[in-house]
């Protein structure tokens, strides 16, 4: 059964995903299995802090995890509405706001860590939607050796293994 | 120093400021600020500079300069280990702790220690370990900058430590500068110039090495031996060992350091980084010790050894050229300082406020409480410093030997040794950290009688201590099974290829473990 979620628009085809693990997995043949959607929700922050003299915009994007609740900074990228089979939709273990209270310690933390200020900057949620990602599970097969599974991220093309 | 060290110096500051505003409006319109916060990198080279510029504090230009004046050759078995330090540490614990790091989900090294070894023990002792030692190393970065202002301007130590306090306290709070990679790239470049130069000026000034060493051996042969100077340390092999541990694995107990192996998305971005490290270390590194062996013919008699690179630089140099290289040194103390305070700040919040005081403690109160950490440990750090002022050496090998002793077992074992529980852990971080105290204070003697370093001493309690407590507690305290899953995925090769490895995005182990679980 098929339905609508928004994604992360796809930019990495399944025959792209299949080279990209292909060119680093030598004499093994990586072909794709299939498709699979992973939940996350999705902030926009807009903000300002004092930095010497001046005030400092900011806009920070954070994406949160819904299954490890994990949250990262991210920057902004473009969605596409997907039809896709339920079964390939992965289901998220926490809900909205538990990752809002995530995706605000992340911003602050990445604030603090990256522009090493202990400044204390004002943040404002002004955007959020959940969205999914879409990942290519690439299988690679050896005549002689055990296969093994990667998955590729179909939006930026970085790869883990399964 | 005259009118123009200061002009130069503060004609740097400016240049640096102007580097981050040009930085900040370049990139207004590519929204750099959602760079900053957000996923995209600089350049492999920039990147590593930057790292570079962080973790080159005021040790470099005072204490590595100070060995090298008071004990000569023997101070290079220090810059032997911390040349392929940087290596050696990505070797060990990079990819295997950053792949674990990414599954646990842990943002700090202590909240890492605790994922890996679960337990409120395991967090309260790793960061006020944390918090404790590195006070020290940030205290040796405002008796450096104190020394280096009280140079500069003519002024009293106390009046120069009260300013570069405030400096750096204030620098630390209002966030430096506008773009942190730029500036750091611009203040290594600065750091490298500035020791080429002295090096340079030293070696023209006596002739070359080889004058040099006939000159040392003419004054003192000793100065010349591996043992150091007047043979002081003949055949103690346990106190070479030492030296050469403390920058070639003491730095696995940085958490500083860790949170840097943790962030890198991917092994041959570390091994990019590594090889730029070594590079740098080559020259970086070796440098200062070597500058304060020449120093010591070149401005001989000095009464605080610390300052041998300062004289050799005023004595040597025409006035621009030192205020380049003070720039250099108080590039060195500030790009430092704020990073510990920092470091320090968030383990403070986070790790102890809101973890153990306060869970529901906003971002806004966490800021305040790491602001009163970092404002008392200025002022802790101003009323040690002025009243009997330890030296800038013996801070940072003391810092790092404990804190080595400390962690290093703990971080290694946490991903090399499925058999590490929790009880092995925190009785190795409390036994290492005290033994390499007792050592280095030489309590009871023991220093003198088993003549060990510090570090050396130290590891191997701490070693001792989270093998055999483990074994001991492993049907009291077993390792959860989540995190032997999580450990097997980490030494997970098979007969994958290495690039398939070196490539993988860390970033997305979760992902990859949530759908491994879900398939």
């Amino acid at each position: 059964m098929t339905h609508a979620v928004s994604a992360v628009r796809q930019s990495v085809a399944a025959d792209q995903a299949a080279a990209i693990v292909q060119a680093r997995c030598g004499e093994f043949t990586a072909s794709v299995r299939r498709r699979v959607y992973y939940p996350f929700h999705c902030f926009r922050f807009d903000g300002s802090a004092r930095v010497l003299l001046w005030r400092r915009r900011l806009i920070a994007w954070c994406m949160v995890d819904l299954i490890n609740a994990q949250a990262a900074t991210c920057d902004p990228f473009e969605r596409e509405q997907a039809d896709v089979d339920e079964r390939d939709v992965l289901r998220p273990t926490i809900d909205a706001g538990r990752a809002r209270g995530l995706a605000e310690a992340c911003i602050h933390h990445a604030f603090i860590h990256r522009t090493r200020s202990l400044a204390m900057p004002r943040f404002e949620l002004v955007e959020q939607h959940p969205v999914h990602v879409p990942f290519w599970i690439v299988v690679c097969t050896h005549p002689r050796h055990d296969a093994f599974e990667a998955v590729v991220n179909a939006a930026t093309g970085g790869y883990q293994l399964l | 120093m005259g009118p123009t060290v200061i002009a130069f110096l503060v004609l740097y500051f400016a240049v640096v400021v102007a580097i981050g505003y040009w930085a900040m409006r370049k990139g207004a319109g590519k929204n750099l600020e959602g760079y900053l916060l957000g996923g995209r990198k600089v350049g492999p080279l920039v990147t590593a500079m930057t790292l570079q510029a962080t973790s080159m504090s005021g040790y470099m230009f005072l204490g590595a300069g100070s060995a090298g004046y008071g004990t000569g050759y023997w101070s290079l078995w220090y810059a032997s280990g911390d040349i392929g330090g940087g290596v050696v540490n990505l070797s060990i614990i990079g990819r295997r702790m950053r792949k674990l790091s990414k599954i646990l989900g842990s943002l700090t090294s202590v909240e890492y220690l605790e994922h890996r070894y679960p337990g409120a023990a395991t967090r309260l002792i790793a960061a006020t370990l944390t918090i404790f030692f590195l006070f020290f190393y940030i205290l040796a970065q405002f008796i450096a900058g104190a020394k280096g202002m009280a140079k500069v301007t003519g002024l009293g130590y106390e009046w120069s430590l009260l300013i570069a306090v405030a400096i750096i306290l204030l620098y630390t709070y209002m966030g430096g500068y506008f773009a942190v990679a730029w500036t750091d790239f611009f203040q290594s470049i600065v750091m490298i110039i500035g020791m080429i130069w002295i090096f340079g000026a030293c070696l023209h000034y006596l002739g070359g090495f080889t004058a040099a060493n006939h000159a040392l051996a003419a004054l003192d042969p000793t100065y010349l031996s591996v043992w150091g100077k007047g043979l002081l340390n003949k055949g103690q092999w346990g106190e070479v060992a030492g030296a050469v541990l403390v920058f070639s694995v003491g730095y696995m107990g940085w958490p500083h350091v860790v949170t840097r192996h943790m962030a890198m998305t991917r092994p041959s971005t570390a091994r990019l980084a590594g090889f730029y490290a070594t590079l740098w270390n080559l020259f970086f590194v070796t440098s200062p010790y070597i500058i304060g062996i020449m120093a010591i013919l070149i401005v001989p008699g000095l009464k605080d050894p610390e300052m041998a690179i300062f004289a050799a630089a005023g004595k040597l140099l025409p006035a621009a050229a030192v205020g380049i290289v003070m720039a250099a040194i108080m590039a060195a103390i500030m790009s430092t300082a704020d990073s510990i305070l920092l470091q320090v700040g968030s383990v403070a919040s986070r790790d102890l406020y809101q973890r153990f005081f306060r869970r529901r403690a906003s971002e806004r109160e966490m800021v305040w409480v790491a602001r009163l950490l970092v404002l008392g440990i200025g002022v802790a750090g101003y009323l040690v410093s002025v009243s009997e002022p330890p030296g800038v050496f013996t801070i940072v090998i003391f810092t790092t030997s404990v804190l080595g002793s400390a962690f290093l077992p703990a971080y290694v074992c946490a991903v090399w040794w499925r058999k590490a529980n929790t009880p092995g852990a925190v009785a190795s971080m409390v036994g290492g950290a005290a033994t390499a105290i007792v050592w280095q204070l030489d309590w009871l003697g023991l220093r003198t009688l088993t003549a060990l370093h510090p570090m050396f001493a130290g590891l191997i309690v701490s070693i001792l201590l989270i093998v055999v407590v483990s074994l001991c507690t492993a049907r009291v305290a077993p390792v959860p099974t989540h995190i032997r899953e999580a450990m097997d995925e980490t030494a997970r090769l098979g007969p994958i290829p290495k690039e398939m490895l070196r490539s993988a995005d860390a970033s997305l182990a979760p992902q990859a473990a949530a759908i491994r679980q879900s398939l």
